[in-house]
């Protein structure tokens, strides 16, 4: 996470603020406009849950050496209400940045959620009990420490069942190097941004600091030519007129896809695929079902990766041969590539890609969650919207300061308080024109995948 | 020069107890990794490789029929078998590296292969 700050400088505004008891009284005068909105935790939960996502989408955008490697920042956002919510807020922002992240990214029906939720548990239950046992002798550092290793060592546990088999503890290591590093990396930065942010501050019922002077901003602008725009972080994903033309192209795909079929019929004959999917112990019926779960995430318009399926499935074959198990085909070098693993390398690599077809093909943006919950995400989306229609700068040398101001922006924008309001007012999906004919083809689909357990 | 950040003591005790089970891990890992026993069996149709750990029935196919490959509870026998002596089902169950269990009149070879910690010990295995 590159972020450059003038310690001495965060110092002197801190000290100004308390030298300065006028501006602080500003502040906090500032602070009660909209500070009865704090005490309503759906909304602040409903807000974090939108950074929780806008984080991830960011986190999508950075380049990784290995699609399996994250760096953890969608979970900045958790860390800073350890001290901002009470706890059945705090777990249902846990559950809101799950539920979200997967229907955005469209993994829902995947292993990939099924990590996500159990790593994201895991690990903000571990960071409560500690910031609440440690009290005023550990900071968001070592909170952070705790979560991401927590979370990373829950990962590879599931990993070692679900698709790794026995050599997912020759990558343990790695994953706990890798979630030190980027714990530490990210408490150091909450605690930074803790002790500048004004809406933490008001959230967190703490006088606010000074807003630094504009002296300050433009001396720190001054570092940062180098600072991408947010708009620019938007843009990169469409670096190429080439890529700007596939995603047109993917679209309209997506349009035509939502006139056919309604969201949750969509999902729930999703549902019952993943359960025939999953269950499926043919290897070749497994592959046949595998390709036409390409084929309806092609036609939903979603974007498939080739290289980061094959890199993954590669992946998983590898990991499961070397244990090996069942008659010797072919040596490869040290390594015997042995029947029984192979096959079950395959199953679980088709598994794991598989899910993930169909969770794209079968989970829309317009899935709309019923209950308090599906309340709070629904909120959750629209302050997202808010947050991706910012027009503020984001830059790497004050990093803090305009996350922040980005935070009070979108809190700021309109009172969007009520659960259920925004979640009768959110985006309107209006019924699917041809929703018949979709269902239609819904059912079919679903006979097809699972006509072979009723058969054989 | 001034840190951006103040650390706690216990964020000094989790960053290093970080480190300690990192370490604990790693060794664990790769060190331990070279205990994994294998059976490897060899037959007239081909070779089987299965870790010692599992639990799992194999017929090993011979010129006179198939040999019954018994792996359970960390030992490998031979519990059938289509010869005239039956020899090698009364060479009971192995567990050991190196040591190995063969029908010969079927052409079928047990034995058992893998590394170990031990590194005095004779390294026969051939993976």
């Amino acid at each position: 996470m590159p972020h450059r700050s003038d310690p001495a400088k965060a110092t002197e505004n801190s000290a100004k603020a308390t030298e300065n008891p006028a501006r602080t009284a500003d502040s906090a005068a500032a602070c009660d406009i909209v500070s009865s909105r704090f005490s309503n935790k759906a909304d602040v939960t409903a807000l974090l849950g939108a950074f929780c996502f806008f984080l991830s989408a960011i986190e999508y955008m950075l380049p990784k050496p290995m699609p399996f490697m994250r760096l953890g920042i969608a979970n900045l956002p958790i860390l800073l209400a350890v001290d901002l919510l009470p706890f059945p807020w705090f777990v249902t922002l846990a559950i809101v940045k799950v539920i979200g992240m997967s229907l955005i990214s469209g993994s829902l029906f995947s292993f990939v959620a099924l990590f996500s939720l159990a790593g994201t548990l895991t690990a903000a239950l571990v960071m409560w009990a500690s910031r609440k046992l440690g009290g005023r002798l550990i900071s968001q550092i070592g909170v952070s420490i705790l979560g991401a290793l927590t979370s990373n060592a829950v990962q590879v546990v599931l990993a070692r069942y679900v698709v790794f088999g026995q050599a997912a503890w020759l990558i343990a290591p790695l994953f706990l190097v890798m979630g030190l590093v980027t714990g530490t990396a990210l408490g150091i930065f909450a605690e930074h941004f803790a002790g500048r942010s004004r809406w933490y501050a008001c959230a967190a019922g703490l006088a606010a600091p000074a807003p630094p002077r504009m002296g300050d901003v433009d001396a720190e602008a001054g570092g940062a030519a180098s600072g991408a725009s947010l708009k620019a972080a938007q843009k990169a994903t469409a670096k190429t007129a080439r890529r700007e033309r596939k995603a047109a192209v993917r679209a309209a795909r997506k349009q035509r896809f939502e006139a056919w079929f309604s969201p949750w019929a969509a999902a729930l004959a999703g549902a019952v695929i993943a359960i025939a999917f999953l269950f499926e112990n043919n290897l070749a019926l497994k592959l046949g079902m595998f390709f036409l779960l390409a084929v309806a995430a092609h036609f939903a318009g979603k974007r498939l990766s080739f290289v980061t399926t094959i890199v993954i499935s590669a992946g998983i074959i590898l990991t499961n041969l070397l244990i090996p198990s069942g008659k010797v085909l072919a040596h490869l070098g040290p390594l015997a590539i042995t029947q029984f693993a192979l096959t079950e390398g395959i199953m679980k690599a088709l598994t794991f890609e598989g899910l993930m077809l169909l969770s794209k093909a079968s989970i829309m943006p317009g899935l709309k969650l019923p209950g308090k919950l599906g309340g709070i995400v629904a909120l959750a989306f629209v302050y997202y919207d808010h947050i991706i229609e910012y027009k503020g700068r984001i830059r790497a040398a004050s990093l803090s300061a305009d996350a922040d101001a980005m935070m009070s922006a979108v809190w700021e924008h309109e009172n969007l308080g009520d659960p259920a309001q925004a979640k009768a007012d959110g985006p309107a999906t209006p019924a699917p024109a041809k929703a018949k004919a979709g269902n239609a083809i819904l059912i079919i689909a679903v006979l097809v995948f699972i006509a072979p357990s009723l058969l054989f | 020069m001034k840190f951006p950040f103040r650390p706690k003591l216990l964020d000094v005790v989790v960053f290093i107890a970080g480190i300690a089970a990192i370490a604990f891990v790693s060794l664990s890992v790769y060190a331990g990794s070279g205990d994994t026993l294998y059976v490897q069996i060899t037959g007239a149709s081909g070779e089987w490789i299965e870790p010692l750990g599992t639990d799992k029935d194999l017929d090993v196919p011979g010129p006179l029929g198939l040999t019954h490959v018994h792996i359970a509870n960390g030992a490998v026998a031979i519990t059938d078998s289509p010869c005239e002596n039956k020899l090698c089902i009364a060479m009971g169950a192995i567990s050991a590296r190196n040591q190995w269990v063969a029908c010969l009149p079927n052409n079928v070879f047990v034995r058992i292969g893998g590394q170990t910690s031990d590194k005095g010990a004779l390294d026969a295995a051939s993976f």
